[in-house]
C-alpha cells in the first residue's frame, strides 16, 4: 500500500495510472496455439491479489477513479521444451511434475499464454477525512 | 535461444489502448530490461524507469537506443526506496510491480 501511495503521490490530481497485473485463469503451455498442460500460477496470483487489493482501498477511499479495463493474452516464446523447462526451474510458478518429461521432450518451438489485465486509473484530490 | 516475452507487443498494445503516453512525464515501477520502456518512450516527453533488478537495468541501459537517450532515465530502486518530488510526473506505469 505504502508504494501505491508513494507513486500516487508523485503522479497527483489529475494523473493517470496504469496498473498491469497476471490474472486468472491459470497459464498454458501450448504448441501453436495447441494446449500442452496448465501452469499453476497461484503464487503470481496472490501477490496480485495483494496489489488489486490495494488499489480497490484506493478507490474506496476516493483517492483512484477506474475508468477502464483491457484483458488480453501474453505469451512467452521458447525454441523447444527444453528451453521451457529450464525457464520454470527458478521461476515461483511450477511447471506440473507429471507433465514435465513430456514437455521437456518437445523439440519444436512451444510457448506459454498467460492472462493479464490492464486497469486505467485517474488520481483524485485527498478526500477530506478519509483513509 | 532464450526465452522471448510477448514479442507480439500485447502488454504494449494494451498500454496504448488505455494510455496515451504523447508528451506526458512517465514514471515506470518495475521495468525490468526495458522492455516495455522504449515504446512508452516513443511518445512520452520523458520516461523515469525504475526496478531493484540491477542486472535488468544494466541490459536496459545498454539496449537504450541513442534517440530516446535523453527521454529515459533507468535506477537501481525498489518502490519502497525511490525517492519522487510530489506531482513530478503525468502518468505512472505499474508492470507487474505493485
Amino acid at each position: 500500500m505504502y508504494v501505491l501511495r508513494n507513486m500516487v503521490e508523485a503522479v497527483g490530481p489529475g494523473g493517470l495510472v496504469l496498473d498491469l497485473q497476471v490474472l486468472r485463469p491459470n497459464p498454458t503451455a501450448e504448441v501453436d496455439e495447441r494446449f500442452v498442460c496448465e501452469i499453476d500460477g497461484e503464487p503470481l496470483f496472490h501477490t496480485a491479489d495483494a496489489a488489486t487489493a490495494a488499489v480497490d482501498a484506493l478507490i474506496r477511499a476516493g483517492r483512484l477513479i477506474e475508468h477502464a479495463i483491457d484483458d488480453h493474452d501474453v505469451r512467452t516464446h521458447y525454441a523447444d521444451g527444453a528451453e521451457l523447462v529450464d525457464d520454470f526451474t527458478d521461476k515461483k510458478r511450477q511447471l506440473p511434475a507429471a507433465a514435465v518429461p513430456r514437455l521437456a521432450a518437445l523439440e519444436q518451438p512451444c510457448a506459454v499464454r498467460e492472462r493479464c489485465r490492464l486497469r486505467r486509473l485517474q488520481v483524485r484530490s485527498p478526500v477530506a477525512g478519509a483513509d | 535461444m532464450t526465452p522471448v516475452l510477448d514479442p507480439e507487443e500485447a502488454h504494449l498494445a494494451a498500454l496504448r489502448r488505455l494510455g496515451d503516453f504523447r508528451g506526458r512525464r512517465v514514471l515506470e515501477l518495475g521495468c525490468g530490461d526495458g522492455r516495455l520502456t522504449l515504446g512508452i518512450a516513443r511518445e512520452a516527453a520523458s520516461v523515469l524507469a525504475f526496478d531493484p533488478d540491477w542486472e535488468a537495468i544494466e541490459r536496459a541501459q545498454q539496449s537504450l537506443p541513442g534517440e530516446l537517450a535523453e527521454r529515459v532515465v533507468y535506477r537501481v530502486a525498489s518502490g519502497k526506496e525511490i525517492e519522487l518530488e510530489p506531482r513530478s510526473f503525468d502518468l505512472v506505469v505499474f508492470s507487474w510491480s505493485l
